[in-house]
């Protein structure tokens, strides 16, 4: 079980927030409002939240959902790795074309470009250590452009977008009634 | 043996807090909604929490000076430069206390004589009237109205002063009623004070959590802040209540008289509360403005549901409270309020525990999730239209009964 901080997910949103979407606001608070919940904090009909939400995914700010588990905890078994990439820039393209060639793969879940020692920060995902360390060695590392990988396993996750893992929430500490 | 008497005469007489008559009820029950807390529901921010738990380690668990630590005095005037056009000097107007609670209950023992009178506006915090009551002091309630979205008028300032009148105690915004002042009241408040001669003691614990137009302090108001306590906390705005942190800021000679009872009753607020003020003052405006935007997005739902479920209720303009009218359901606040948490477990203060002028109305807090204000609108509205069938049924046949 998880629990959040409640005011908000990104704190680099906050400041700029003035200018966004209060559909956007409620989701990144991360309450899990349904979108009936929505519709009657923002006064507006359930139909009209699902428009805000399609407009959202067809400018492609929202590109989708997806649940944040707690794999120790579910014990799925999926291993995950970090791996910094060096690759080398191209002409008109610079890392872009790399990038997203690599980032296409399956077993990548995120992938960045990075200032500093290395160029991609890639997170890839598989079922077992086999699996990723096959999928470094037979498909990242072999790309045209890709110059060298370093590969590190995670071993425990403490924090998932926002979430705490492994802490109890101690909502019920709270008096029932106060001044 | 009867040991009741024993019991010094003016705590004899001094009534229970009707929080605590409520809050005794509900602490009984499971599965309540609550929104008769008074407190966030946030929890202190983390870095402010991880400040505190720096400087224990740093070894921080001794005294502090009796002011406060003076890089939390210089914080804090920073912090009011910035943020309220107001100064003092860290060195002998700003004193660091337990809490509001202790920052009133000093001022009220180093300023009111026996006999003394002073002025509050009600429906108000429940600590007042008692703690004038305490120094044997004369309370002078004023009331507010709904009409004037429970501003505080001159003119029934006014109309409530009676020669002895001393001190004038602001809450703005009020808990309950989540009331404020315009300027342009504020100024007439002011005009009111320095002609009948009245120092004012400001409770501005809210000020952070106003949504509409900035806060006002009457302190910046011209010829005020000689003649202003200004007193203000952290429990609110940070989430800190826990803490028990808070600060009095005034005339370095009033601030002096309070120091001799703070310094002989409590001789000084936590160190570790202080080391987490001074982080919640430099670097906690992020978290505080992030939890204001939700709470105000709280109030205008609330605020909206009780108007849909026919309970009049105006938009505080500060506070995290919505004070709705239940008068239509021909309840008093205290029947409608029992009634509710028996029918449908959702906790509202009956508004009388904040004084007679609450009469009719009940607090609601929305400082709590989405999903609790929801549900709590569902319940309410639902004990709302049972009240009005069974009001209905008791007007008597109306053409379509049975038979
Ligand atoms: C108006 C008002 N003043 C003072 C206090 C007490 O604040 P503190 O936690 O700083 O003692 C409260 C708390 O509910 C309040 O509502």
């Amino acid at each position: 079980m998880g629990i959040k901080n409640k005011y908000g997910f990104m704190a680099g949103f906050r400041e700029n927030s003035g200018l966004m979407n209060p559909v956007i606001k409620l989701l990144l608070e991360g309450g899990g409002l349904s979108t009936a919940q929505m519709a009657q904090v923002l006064n507006l009909s359930e139909a009209e939240v699902n428009r805000q939400l399609e407009q959202l995914k067809k400018e492609r700010i929202l590109l989708g959902w997806r649940p944040v588990l707690n794999l120790s905890e579910e014990d799925t078994g999926v291993v995950r790795a970090v791996i910094e990439v060096r690759i080398t820039p191209e002409r008109g393209g610079g890392f872009n074309r790399l990038a997203e060639r690599i980032s296409r793969f399956d077993e990548v879940e995120s992938c960045y470009l990075m200032s500093g020692g290395y160029d991609l920060l890639v997170f890839v995902s598989g079922s077992s250590l086999q699996k990723v360390a096959a999928f470094v060695s037979e498909k990242l590392s072999t790309v045209d452009g890709v110059l060298s990988t370093a590969t590190h396993f995670m071993l425990r996750s403490y924090k998932e977008h926002g979430f705490l893992l492994d802490v109890k929430s101690e909502e019920n500490s709270r008096l029932k009634v106060t001044p | 043996m009867d040991t009741t008497r024993f019991i010094a005469r003016h705590v004899v007489n001094l009534p229970r807090s009707g929080i605590r008559d409520f809050f005794e009820i509900v602490a009984k029950m499971d599965d309540v909604i609550s929104l008769g807390i008074g407190e966030p529901d946030f929890d202190t921010p983390w870095h402010i929490r991880e400040a505190a738990i720096y400087a224990l380690e740093k070894g921080k668990t001794h005294y502090t000076s009796n002011l406060g630590l003076i890089e939390l005095r210089r914080a804090i005037n920073r912090y009011l430069e910035k943020n309220f056009n107001l100064s003092y000097r860290p060195e002998d107007e700003i004193l660091v206390t337990v809490g509001v609670s202790e920052a009133l209950d000093i001022a009220f023992r180093a300023l009111v004589n026996p006999g003394d009178a002073v002025m509050f506006h009600q429906p108000c915090y429940v600590s007042y009237h008692p703690s004038i009551t305490l120094t044997h002091g004369v309370a002078v309630p004023v009331p507010t109205y709904a009409k004037d979205n429970f501003a505080l008028t001159a003119e029934a300032l006014a109309s409530a002063w009676q020669p002895g009148c001393k001190l004038l105690v602001l809450n703005l915004p009020c808990n309950p009623t989540g009331g404020t002042c315009s300027r342009a009241q504020l100024e007439a408040i002011a005009r009111f004070c320095v002609e009948k001669d009245l120092l004012v003691l400001s409770d501005e614990i809210y000020s952070e959590l106003t949504f509409e137009g900035g806060h006002v302090s009457i302190a910046c108001l011209p010829g005020m802040q000689e003649r202003t306590v200004f007193l203000h906390g952290f429990s609110k705005a940070f989430a800190m209540t826990g803490w028990r942190i808070g600060y009095a800021c005034g005339p370095a000679v009033l601030i002096e008289a309070m120091m001799k009872v703070h310094q002989y009753s409590m001789m000084c607020a936590s160190i570790i509360s202080q080391e987490g003020a001074i982080e919640a003052l430099q670097r906690g405006a992020d978290a505080m403005n992030a939890m204001r935007e939700q709470y105000q997005r709280r109030r205008d739902f609330i605020v909206r549901r009780f108007n849909e479920i026919g309970l009049k209720c105006h938009l505080p303009r500060g506070s995290f409270y919505a004070f709705p009218d239940v008068s239509v359901t021909g309840m008093s606040e205290k029947d409608f309020a029992v009634g509710l948490l028996q029918a449908e477990r959702v906790a509202m203060v009956p508004g009388t525990a904040f004084g007679g002028n609450g009469a009719g109305f009940c607090r609601a807090c929305f400082a709590t999730g989405y999903d609790q204000l929801i549900e709590a609108g569902t319940r309410i509205e639902r004990y709302v239209q049972k009240l009005a069938a069974q009001s209905a049924r008791a007007e008597g046949p109306q053409g379509d009964s049975p038979g």
